[in-house]
């Protein structure tokens, strides 16, 4: 049995070092791939460009336009003397959010009535707007408090609005976009390399002939599978080190968890989209199309069922039962709980259980589809 | 093991694909030591036996039992006791010589006291000495092919299945692919070997002709040449073989025409049968250089055998059709 399955993984491994191109996207490609993503997901605000009309050249407008500026999260593009050009500027990219001050702005503060600022927001991408409404109407919040502060100093015995609301984030305090993001990454990056790796494998033999080799040859097909498997399970161990090294120590996400509780995690994981990709060998004809199965089953599902882009709670019931057939779900979560909640198995037994089952189901559902027969 | 004197026995031996039948109620059977030819075109359904009898296939109907154990039943212990060189070359091309024979004794779980000893053979077997460290993919197609039978001596088997193992080898290699089988046959090893190439044939013990997936003769190749052929084999050498072919083919007494290189076989009730073509053919302008009588070659009892098969094959689905417009 293990002398079996010894032969085969060492005839894999002659493959892989026989052929280095392939063995250096094996190693190397995950790692590539997680800078490239890493540096292109971030949704935090940085540099957007703004255009302000300031209609009431007061101080209090050139302090307010003074704070927007120091905020880093904006540039300043333009600064527009009428309206009209507000839909030039927003219509032509240049810029993406207009603040407009109007004339009025020192007299009404003065005189304590309401001053309204106007906020135009491109929202053809409206992950941004949001964000930058967010930030906006923050900023500006906080400039008019701290103006009505001062005011109530001055004039003892007048009314401040005395609620002051101090929100606190847990688990990643800055809000820092790219720490939710890598995790989800790692998974994607994981799930797709692992399942088009032992794409390969089994429909390679089909094609060069090798396999009828095999199954006239007196090995079991549990001995066969395991063996293809064993030398990818060792590859993608090193992307796994590889990949949450560069997230740690390149991104600055932090592992709060247990490394281990991860790597074993990840050991699951792996086998699970190892086992994907081997089934798809063993279906497909050509290993074209075990390569394009193994991709599209696994790339998509899990960027867009995993909870990594939406919330798994935000979607209809069906697609939500739906998602449990999605190992990177449930890696995701312990991902996250370990790399930014820094929990342990405590809180992740349950995850760590359905992975482990769906992995076992999943390894012995492409053993099983592997039949030693031509027919 | 079984000391039954056969090491293959086939019995009514029949597969299907959908409508097709590939192969069609065979029965043969195989002493030990002995070198039996599978011998038909392309098609007719030599791979579709042998992948039966290693286990790779399962019969439709009837039976097959190799080396003591039953095809359908027992297909694994049947792997155990087989050698089986596939028609497609099955070895690893980036591995070399030594890791591909290597890999096959892992696979084979040779034991290790002997697991040396087999290595050596198989270099042996192969004539590959000094190639060890090749890689495989940079032999010569006949080395190859050579390589790919040791290695299927590698679990030192009682029987060895070879599907067309000389596809594509030049003559000379050839020769020396058939003196290394019957060197393994002298020590008692079965052969059961499949070929589309009529000499090689004549090395065997005994030859089964299979066509459309019926045997439509079994016995030594030199019974196979003394008795099958009915009628006379007649050679002809004239000016325009070609033309002379299509003329004699519309003979109804002629039994059968076939273009043999640039001869033409002509099969014959009797000899004067020869005045007739004699004439035909000078009526048609066709100088002949000489007709005689000659011993027929395995080719010819073939292709008399294969003709008288599907002539009995184009009556039965004639009567089937009428049988079934009655009916509806």
């Amino acid at each position: 049995m293990i002398k079996h399955i010894i032969a085969i993984m060492r005839k894999e491994f002659m493959h892989l070092i026989r052929d280095p191109r392939s063995l250096m996207i094996a190693l190397f490609l995950p790692i590539f791939l997680l800078f490239l993503y890493g540096y292109s997901v971030t949704t935090d605000i940085k540099n957007l460009p703004v255009a302000i009309r300031d209609g009431s050249h007061s101080s209090q407008s050139r302090q307010l336009i003074s704070k927007v500026m120091n905020s880093g999260y904006f540039n300043l593009v333009a600064m527009p003397n009428s309206e009209t050009e507000f839909r030039r500027l927003v219509d032509s990219g240049k810029a993406k959010i207009i603040i407009n001050i109007p004339t009025d702005l020192a007299t009404k503060m003065e005189s304590d009535s309401k001053a309204v600022i106007q906020v135009i927001v491109d929202g053809s991408d409206p992950t941004t707007a949001a964000a930058a409404m967010g930030y906006i109407s923050g900023i500006v919040q906080d400039y008019f408090s701290g103006v009505m502060v001062k005011a109530a100093l001055h004039k003892p015995g007048s009314l401040v609005q005395a609620i002051d609301l101090k929100t606190r984030v847990w688990y990643n305090e800055n809000l820092r976009s790219l720490n939710f993001y890598i995790p989800g990454l790692i998974s994607t990056i994981l799930m797709m390399m692992a399942a088009s790796l032992t794409s390969l494998t089994i429909v390679s033999e089909k094609e060069n002939g090798t396999m009828e080799a095999l199954v006239a040859s007196p090995i079991r097909r549990n001995e066969l599978m395991i063996g293809k498997l064993m030398p990818y399970v060792i590859i993608a161990f090193w992307d796994v080190i590889m990949i949450s090294a560069v997230g740690r120590f390149w991104f600055n996400v932090p592992i709060k968890g247990n490394y281990f509780l991860m790597l074993f995690a990840s050991f699951l994981f792996l086998m699970a989209a190892l086992a994907i990709g081997l089934m798809f060998s063993v279906i497909a004809k050509t290993s074209q199309e075990a390569m394009q199965l193994a991709l599209l089953t696994t790339m998509l599902p899990s960027l867009m069922l995993s909870g990594f882009i939406f919330p798994i709670e935000n979607m209809p019931k069906i697609v939500q039962v739906i998602s449990l057939l999605i190992p990177a779900r449930y890696y995701l979560r312990i991902l996250r709980g370990i790399f930014l909640q820094g929990v342990g198995i405590r809180y992740l037994w349950w995850d760590m259980l359905l992975l482990a089952v769906f992995c076992a189901i999943i390894v012995r559902i492409s053993v099983r589809s592997f039949r030693k027969r031509i027919d | 093991m079984n000391n039954n004197e056969y090491s293959i026995e086939v019995k009514a031996l029949t597969k299907k694909f959908g409508d097709f039948t590939a192969v069609d109620n065979i029965n043969f059977q195989i002493k030990k030591g002995e070198i039996f030819g599978f011998l038909g075109p392309n098609g007719s359904g030599k791979t579709t036996t042998i992948r039966m009898l290693i286990g790779l296939m399962d019969p439709t109907s009837g039976s097959a039992n190799v080396g003591g154990f039953d095809v359908a039943k027992q297909s694994e212990q049947v792997k155990k006791v087989i050698g089986y060189m596939s028609q497609k070359f099955s070895l690893y091309d980036d591995l070399t010589v030594s890791e591909n024979i290597e890999f096959f004794a892992g696979v084979y779980q040779t034991k290790k006291e002997t697991r040396e000893q087999r290595k050596d053979e198989v270099i042996k077997i192969s004539e590959l000495f000094g190639k060890e460290n090749t890689l495989t993919g940079e032999l010569a197609s006949s080395m190859k092919q050579h390589l790919a039978l040791g290695c299927a001596m590698i679990n030192d088997p009682q029987i060895i299945f070879l599907d067309e193992p000389t596809a594509g080898v030049d003559p000379v290699a050839r020769r020396k692919f058939w003196h290394t089988i019957k060197m393994l046959s002298e020590r008692g090893v079965t052969v059961l070997v499949t070929t589309h190439y009529m000499d090689e044939a004549e090395n065997c013990d005994r030859i089964a002709l299979i066509s459309d997936g019926v045997i439509v003769a079994c016995d030594t190749p030199e019974n196979l040449k003394r008795d099958r052929m009915k009628g006379i084999l007649l050679e002809i050498e004239c000016s325009n073989a070609m033309r002379a072919l299509e003329i004699l083919r519309i003979d109804p007494s002629l039994h059968e025409v076939s273009l043999y290189g640039l001869f033409l076989h002509v099969v014959v009730e009797s000899e004067e049968a020869t005045e007739m073509i004699r004439n035909r053919l000078s009526d048609n302008n066709i100088s002949i250089e000489k007709i005689e009588k000659i011993t027929p070659a395995l080719e010819d009892v073939f292709v008399s055998l294969v003709e008288e098969q599907q002539n009995l094959k184009l009556k039965e689905p004639a009567t089937e059709r009428r049988g079934s417009e009655r009916s509806a």
